[in-house]
C-alpha cells in the first residue's frame, strides 16, 4: 500500500508545501511507502537551506499508479491545477484537503494569470466532491466543503501540519540583531505580500503608531513580494508617508532570518481579508508574540479564543490599541498566555490522531 | 462581530476597559496637537508642510535679506534738478550741501557698513553652528537614551543572573532530562505509529480471513467444572508455581504497578509484594478471584480485555501473561496483545509463559487441561510480540523434565583402546536428540520490552 500526495505545486516557505513534507514523514515512520507528486517544483529550496524529501516526483509520473486500487492519495488544493483530472481519474482511495483559494477580485488589475487560476479553482471545487473523505484544513474550509456539494458525513478537519523543530535547529542571523535590537518597537507581519492581506491598511495603522505615539518603533513585512504593481503601491505610499526607514519590506526570508525576525518583533499585526488557515499566527504563538488580526475568513477559527480580533479598520484606534498592548505587560501576558494555550490545539500528536482516524476510514 | 473596533474572547482582559482608554488616549492628543494627520492628505499628491518647517523657511529668507543688504552705502544717488532755468543753481547747491554732509557722515555709514558686515558674518556663522550643534544634541539626546536603556537592559540581567545563577545548575540538569525525555517520547511515538499501522492491517486481513465466522470473545475458562480444583489437581501446588514463578522477578525490578493477567491463585501477585513491587491481578474466574482477595491481594474479576480498556495508556510498567494465552482464539490474543502495548510504558517488560509444543511430554499434557484451545508455537508467539510493537522479544525455556523421567544414557564408559566405544558414544547421542524431543523443557517464556 503505497500513499501518494498530489499537489499543484511546492515551494519554500508555502504553508501547503511544508504541511506535505511534515505529513510524508510521518507516514514513513508508520511504515508507509510514500510518493509526493506536484506540477512545479521550486528549486530555489536550497538557497533556504531546506532539503527536500527524496521521493518528490513530477506529477506526471503519478499516471503509474493512478490505476493501483489499494494506494492513497491525499489531493492538496488551494488553487485551480491541470493534476486535477488525475485526481478526478485515479482508482486510488482519496483524500480530497481543501486549504481555500483567494478570491480572484484581489487579483485583479495585478496579474491576470493568477486572476484566472483563483477563478477558475473556485468553479471547480463542486466538481470535485467525488471522494472517500474530505478535510478542511480549518473549519472554516470545512463549512465551504460542504456548500459545494461535499458529503458532510465525509468531512473533517485536518489541521495544518506544523513542526517547530525546524526553529529550535535554526540559528539566529546575528546582523539583523544588531541591526535591529535597539529598544525600539517592532511590529511584524509574515505572509505573501499580496492584495487581499491588505498590507496597505498595516501600514496606515503603522503611520499612526510610529507618528503619533512613538517614533522609536518600526514595521517587518516579512514576505515573498510577487507582484511587481502592488508592490511599487506599496513602495509609494510608504514614500508619501515618510515611513520608508522605518517600513521593511524583506522579501521571502530563510529559516534563520525568519526566527530572528520574530524574535525580534513586540507585536504581529495582520489586516488580511481572506486566510484559509494563516500559519504565521501559530508561529506567533510559538514565539509568544501578541497578535491582533482582522476577523476574517479562517482567522477567528484559527485563533479561536486568543489573541486581539480587530472589527473594524479604524486605524487610529488599532494604533492607540499596539500601544497598549506594547506597554501594558498585564494585558500582553495575558493574551499570549492564551495565545500559548491555544497552540496546544495544534499540536502535532493531536493531528496524528485525527490523520490516522482518516485513513482508518479510507483503508 | 462586536460595535467595539477589538473583540478578545477572554473573561480575564475587559475590553470595554481597554476602548475607554484609547478613545480617551486619541481624545488626549488630538488636544495636544500630536495626532498625525490623516494619512490620506498625505497620500495626494500636493502633500503640506508642517508647521515647524515653515518657521524654519522664514529663518532662511531672513538670512537671505540680511546678506543681500548689509551695505547701507548709497553708491548710486544722483544729484540732478529737473527745473530748467533754475536747475543748473540748485544742482550746485544740492553738490556743495552733499558733499558738506558727506564730510561729516561718510565715516559713520562705512563703519555701520563694516559692523552690518560682521555681524551677518558671525549670524551666518553662528546659526550654521547652531544648525550642527542642534543636530548634535539631538545625535547626543538619542544616544544618551540608548545608553540610559542599555544601562537599564544591563542592570535587569545583571538582577537577573545574580537571581539566576544558583539555579543555573538544576535548570540545566532538568534541560537534559527534558531533552532525553522528549527522545524517549519521539522513540515511543515512532513505535506506536508503526505498531498502528501493523494492526490496522492485522485486523483488516483478520475481518476478511473470518467474515462468516462469529466475533471474538473472551475465552471461556469454566462451564459447570470448578477450574480452582482443576488447578489445585493438575497445576502444582502454590508454592511449586512460585518457586517456577520466581525466575520472572528480576524482569519486574523497581516496578510499581505490574499487572497479572489471569493471576489464577496469584502466585506471582504474592511474589510481587514480597519483594515490594505493587502488583495487580485481573482474572475471569470468581473463584480465583475470591481467592485472592482473600489473601489481601488487588485482583479484578473481568475478561482481560475489558479490563484493558479501562485503565488509561501508558500507566502500567510491567505486564505477566503466565499459562493464558494457549485458552485464546488467535484474534483475540492479537487484540490483547495490542491492548498491552497501549497501556504499558516506555521502556518496560512484558512476559507471556505457555507449554512448549516443542516438547514431546508436554504437547501431550497440553490435553489434560480441557480448557485450552491450541499450543502457540515459540516463534509465532515471539513474532506476534514484536508485530505488536514489542522490542528485543527473546525466548526462554523452563521447567525442563527431571532426569528420571528422561531416557537414561550408558554411564559406565570404557577405556579408550576398548572397541565397544564408539558404539556406546554413538547412542548416548541419539539419547540426547530423543530426550530434547520427547522431554525437552515443559514452558517456554518470550520477554520484550515497549
Amino acid at each position: 500500500m503505497r500513499f501518494n500526495q498530489l499537489n499543484s505545486c511546492l515551494s519554500f516557505g508555502d504553508a501547503i508545501t511544508h504541511h506535505t513534507f511534515e505529513i510524508d514523514k510521518i507516514l514513513r515512520t508508520w511504515g508507509f511507502e510514500t510518493k509526493i507528486f506536484a506540477g512545479s517544483i521550486d528549486k530555489n529550496f536550497a538557497s533556504y537551506q531546506c532539503k527536500l524529501p527524496g521521493n518528490i516526483e513530477n506529477d506526471s509520473r503519478y499516471k503509474k499508479y493512478i490505476n493501483n486500487t489499494e494506494d492513497i492519495l491525499l489531493f492538496h488544493y488551494s488553487v485551480h491545477c491541470d493534476n486535477i483530472s488525475f485526481y478526478k481519474g485515479t482508482k486510488n482511495k482519496k483524500i480530497f484537503e481543501y486549504h481555500n483559494i483567494t478570491p480572484h477580485e484581489y487579483f485583479r488589475g495585478y496579474e491576470n494569470f493568477t486572476e484566472l487560476l483563483c477563478l477558475n479553482g473556485r468553479k471547480e471545487l463542486s466538481n470535485l466532491s467525488d471522494c472517500d473523505w474530505a478535510v478542511g484544513d480549518s473549519e472554516y474550509n470545512r463549512r465551504e466543503l460542504i456548500e459545494h456539494n461535499f458529503d458532510e458525513s465525509k468531512t473533517d478537519v485536518l489541521p495544518i501540519f506544523i513542526s517547530f523543530e525546524k526553529f529550535d535547529e535554526a540559528g539566529i542571523n546575528e546582523n539583523l540583531v544588531k541591526q535591529y535590537h535597539d529598544g525600539w518597537v517592532n511590529l511584524i507581519f509574515v505572509g505573501r505580500i499580496a492584495p487581499n492581506k491588505k498590507i496597505e491598511d498595516i501600514i496606515k495603522c503603522f503611520y499612526y503608531y510610529h507618528n503619533g505615539i512613538n517614533k522609536r518603533s518600526r514595521l517587518f513585512l516579512i514576505g515573498s513580494l510577487f507582484l511587481d504593481k502592488y508592490n511599487k503601491e506599496l513602495n509609494d505610499l510608504t514614500n508619501q508617508l515618510n515611513l520608508e526607514r522605518n517600513v521593511i519590506f524583506t522579501d521571502k526570508v530563510c529559516l534563520s532570518d525568519l526566527k530572528t525576525y520574530y524574535s525580534l518583533s513586540d507585536v504581529f499585526i495582520c489586516m488580511s481579508e481572506h486566510e484559509g488557515f494563516c500559519v504565521p499566527l501559530l508561529e506567533c504563538m510559538y514565539f509568544k508574540i501578541p497578535i491582533l488580526a482582522y476577523n476574517s475568513t479562517a482567522i477567528p477559527f484559527t485563533l479561536d479564543k486568543s489573541g486581539v480580533l480587530i472589527n473594524t479598520k479604524n486605524y487610529n484606534e488599532i494604533a492607540e490599541l499596539i500601544h497598549i498592548v506594547v506597554s501594558d505587560s498585564k494585558i500582553r501576558d495575558q493574551i499570549i498566555k492564551k495565545e500559548t494555550e491555544r497552540l496546544k490545539d495544534f499540536d502535532i500528536d493531536k493531528s496524528k490522531i485525527k490523520l490516522k482516524q482518516i485513513i482508518e476510514r479510507v483503508i | 462581530m462586536d460595535d467595539n473596533t477589538i473583540e478578545i474572547r477572554d473573561n480575564d482582559i475587559n475590553v470595554e476597559e481597554i476602548m475607554t482608554k484609547i478613545r480617551e488616549n486619541i481624545r488626549r492628543r488630538q488636544a495636544a496637537g500630536e495626532l498625525p494627520p490623516n494619512p490620506d492628505s498625505f497620500i495626494e499628491p500636493t502633500s503640506k508642510k508642517c508647521s515647524g518647517e515653515e518657521s524654519n523657511n522664514s529663518i532662511k529668507r531672513d538670512l537671505t535679506y540680511i546678506n543681500a543688504y548689509w551695505d547701507v552705502q548709497n553708491y548710486d544717488y544722483l544729484i540732478s534738478s529737473h527745473q530748467p532755468l533754475i536747475g543748473k543753481f540748485l544742482v550746485k547747491g544740492r553738490q556743495i550741501i552733499n558733499g558738506e554732509v558727506h564730510r561729516y557722515i561718510d565715516f559713520t555709514i562705512s563703519r555701520q557698513t563694516e559692523f552690518n558686515a560682521c555681524l551677518v558674518r558671525i549670524i551666518t556663522h553662528a546659526l550654521q553652528r547652531y544648525t550642527e550643534l542642534n543636530e548634535r544634541q539631538q545625535e547626543l539626546n538619542e544616544r544618551q537614551q540608548e545608553l540610559n536603556e542599555r544601562q537599564q537592559e544591563l542592570n535587569k540581567r545583571q538582577q537577573a543572573l545574580e537571581t539566576e545563577f544558583p539555579s543555573f545548575k538544576s535548570e540545566v540538569k532538568e534541560n537534559i532530562d527534558h531533552r532525553v525525555n522528549e527522545l524517549f517520547n519521539q522513540v515511543e511515538l515512532d513505535i506506536c505509529g508503526r505498531a498502528w499501522l501493523a494492526h490496522v492491517l492485522e485486523d483488516r486481513i483478520q475481518t476478511k480471513l473470518t467474515e462468516k465466522t462469529t466475533p471474538p470473545s473472551a475465552p471461556v475458562l469454566k462451564e459447570n467444572a470448578n477450574y480452582f480444583l482443576f488447578e489445585e489437581r493438575f497445576r502444582g501446588s502454590r508454592e511449586e508455581i512460585r518457586q517456577r514463578q520466581l525466575a520472572f522477578l528480576p524482569c519486574f525490578e523497581k516496578c510499581s504497578r505490574v499487572l497479572d493477567i489471569g493471576c489464577g491463585r496469584g502466585e506471582f501477585l504474592e511474589i510481587l509484594r514480597d519483594h515490594n513491587i505493587g502488583g495487580i491481578g485481573v482474572d475471569s474466574d470468581p473463584d480465583m478471584v475470591a481467592f485472592c482477595r482473600s489473601r489481601q491481594l488487588e485482583v479484578e474479576n473481568s475478561d482481560a480485555i475489558s479490563y484493558l480498556e479501562t485503565l488509561e495508556d501508558k500507566s502500567l510498567d510491567g505486564i505477566f501473561i503466565d499459562q493464558v494465552v494457549e485458552h485464546l482464539e488467535p484474534r483475540y490474543l492479537i487484540r490483547l496483545l495490542a491492548l498491552c502495548h497501549q497501556k504499558m510504558k516506555f521502556g518496560y517488560t512484558i512476559v507471556v509463559e505457555t507449554v512448549n509444543p516443542l516438547s514431546f511430554v508436554s504437547f501431550v499434557n497440553f490435553y489434560v487441561d480441557m480448557t485450552h484451545k491450541r499450543p502457540v508455537h515459540p516463534e509465532t508467539l515471539q513474532y506476534l510480540l514484536s508485530a505488536t510493537g514489542f522490542r528485543e522479544c527473546e525466548k526462554k525455556f523452563f521447567s525442563p523434565v527431571s532426569e528420571e523421567s528422561r531416557l537414561n544414557k550408558i554411564t559406565d564408559i570404557p577405556n579408550a583402546d576398548d572397541p565397544s566405544l564408539k558404539n556406546i558414544e554413538s547412542y548416548n547421542h541419539n539419547i540426547d536428540l530423543l530426550n530434547f524431543v520427547l522431554f525437552g523443557a515443559q514452558d517456554y517464556a518470550v520477554i520484550g520490552k515497549k
